[in-house]
């Protein structure tokens, strides 16, 4: 009678387990971790790959502290297990960067009272609220709270501020930002690809996935680097190669990963590095393997240009690639650089 | 006064101090401290002196790559005005929403998502649960050579729990095996009972590579 009931509730348990990872495959991650959470409940502690893929789908939530709990268990339960080892590292480097990024006394001040009467409910979308500013238009979930509301736009004043300053240009109109709840819609309502939390195209769209408020620090990473996207629009009037747009984005956004290191220097080892040519195609249009290699070894190529050159010479560059001059003499013009001389770059 | 012949006697001149000024003020408005009148018109002086763009950018670069964040208390008064050049902004609307420059709209660029490898695996679960196969594939994911860091975590099994012990005889340091399953090597020459050492030799136990760098001896 015992054992029947134990093989009752293992393929139950099993059942949550293969829900979850369907869930986790539509990145649906909230609903992936009450899945792999129920099917714990129901007994199955001693497999370590379950803990370790419920670090993962914490992980894309945001909630690192009980994602490297997780994977605490998972290694108390097999010792040696690499994925584990690796996904721990990841984690922990993930959350010393987000936490970094947007680590300010200003964020944990109450927003001021007038606030709250700015803060008004989206008249076409009831479930969405909005802010109006000089710089930007808001629009996030209803759900979301007036401190995180405040938050953001104080994250995107500093944008503003800061970019503006880096890249010597500031937007002369309204910038249209949504930024939604991944968690909140369906599948087919998703503007975004799976593989992707942001877009520039016109407006600034940005996608979290959480059961309560958003990780700031990734919102944050998020809207730079879109915000840089809608600079270098402005800046060159819309004829900048994917790999400059993309790799200024993503190493002004945030500063990048040991685990992308690995994988860029994996790469170059196994001459596997992306050529220039794949590197001015869309990125969205890369194969799915490729595409993370793409945004790395451009945020590489622009951390080598950055620490050469400054960012004056770049704002240099942009100007100059707004005027329609082909990118290698803009380059040569600008930075005083042959494409041969900028490293990760594979002109052959 | 007494300062400034501080100074003077230092051997530094008023130009390379109002240089120095000029970059103090930049720094102050970069963490968004209050100026006073000076530092503003030092500010507005500041590029129009060519050689003082390199320290610019250099300040620019500690600024922006977030290094210096952590540790400063902000200014008193500075979060209040902050928050109140925010909350200005929200105050006054502006003129139109619209954006692109050129009249075309922009291709949509795409962000990455910000956390997760996109190419590590999840556990994909038959009828049953995982086989031994299936668990030890997902187990080294898409990566077939790990990070240098995971090797060494790997290489540690590799280690016998009693391994090798090391004495002083003679004058000089032996290695010895003391039975482990999984072999050293001195100098790539098994070591079949003791071996001596020195500054330089390599040794090997397991999977384990080590260099003697130096001896000290008690």
């Amino acid at each position: 009678m015992k054992a029947v009931h134990l093989r009752h509730t293992n393929s139950l348990a099993l059942s949550h387990f293969r829900q979850a990872t369907l869930s986790y495959g539509q990145a649906c991650y909230v609903e992936a971790i009450q899945h792999y959470l129920a099917g714990l409940k129901l007994g199955a502690a001693q497999h370590h790959y379950v803990y370790a893929d419920l670090a993962k789908a914490y992980e894309m939530v945001g909630e690192w502290d009980t994602a490297l709990a997780c994977l605490d268990i998972a290694l108390r339960l097999c010792q040696d297990s690499t994925t584990a080892l690796r996904r721990k590292a990841r984690i922990i480097d993930e959350k010393t960067c987000y936490d970094g990024l947007v680590c300010s006394d200003d964020l944990r001040q109450p927003p001021p009272q007038e606030f709250y009467k700015r803060l008004n409910v989206d008249t076409v979308v009831p479930s969405q609220q909005r802010v109006n500013s000089k710089i930007f238009s808001l629009t996030c979930p209803v759900a979301m709270s007036p401190q995180t509301v405040w938050n953001i736009c104080q994250l995107i004043h500093r944008t503003y501020a800061e970019l503006g300053e880096i890249l010597g240009h500031y937007p002369r109109s309204i910038v249209p930002i949504s930024i939604r709840n991944t968690n909140d819609i369906t599948t087919s309502q998703r503007s975004l690809p799976q593989w992707s939390s942001g877009c520039y195209d016109g407006s600034i769209h940005l996608a979290y996935c959480a059961a309560r408020e958003p990780v700031l620090g990734i919102l944050y990473a998020l809207l730079r680097h879109e915000w840089v996207h809608l600079l270098v629009y402005h800046l060159t009037d819309g004829c900048c190669p994917v790999w400059i747009n993309e790799g200024l984005a993503q190493s002004i956004a945030r500063p990048m990963f040991q685990f992308e290191r690995f994988k860029l220097q994996q790469a170059i080892q196994t001459r596997q590095q992306l050529s220039l040519d794949a590197l001015s195609k869309p990125f969205s249009q890369l194969p799915a393997k490729y595409r993370k290699l793409a945004y790395i070894q451009s945020a590489a190529i622009f951390e080598y240009i950055t620490q050469q050159c400054g960012y004056s010479k770049i704002r240099d560059l942009l100007r100059q690639l707004g005027t329609g001059i082909p990118t290698a003499l803009a380059i040569k013009q600008t930075l005083g650089l042959t494409l041969k001389d900028i490293p990760f770059l594979d002109i052959s | 006064m007494r300062f400034w012949k501080k100074w003077q006697k230092a051997g530094i001149s008023a130009d390379d101090l109002k240089k120095a000024e000029m970059l103090e003020a930049y720094t102050r408005w970069l963490k968004n401290e209050r100026l006073s009148r000076k530092q503003k018109r030092l500010l507005k002086e500041i590029n129009n002196i060519p050689e003082l763009q390199p320290l610019k950018q250099l300040i620019d670069f500690s600024h922006y790559r977030f290094e210096e964040r952590e540790n400063i208390e902000p200014p008193l008064g500075a979060q209040d005005r902050a928050r109140e050049r925010v909350m200005a902004e929200i105050r006054s609307d502006g003129a139109e929403i619209g954006v692109p420059a050129g009249g075309l709209e922009p291709q949509p660029s795409y962000s990455p998502q910000g956390v997760g490898n996109e190419t590590t695996e999840i556990m994909q679960l038959g009828a049953s649960g995982p086989d031994a196969a299936e668990l030890r594939r997902w187990d080294t994911e898409q990566s077939t050579t790990p990070p240098e860091t995971l090797n060494r975590y790997d290489s540690v099994p590799e280690l016998s729990r009693l391994h090798v012990k090391f004495e002083q005889k003679d004058n000089g340091v032996y290695i010895t095996d003391i039975g482990s399953s999984n072999t050293t090597y001195v100098n790539n020459e098994r070591v079949a009972i003791s071996a001596p050492v020195r500054e330089g030799t390599t040794l090997r136990c397991g999977k384990i590579s080590l260099k003697i760098i130096d001896i000290e001896r008690s």
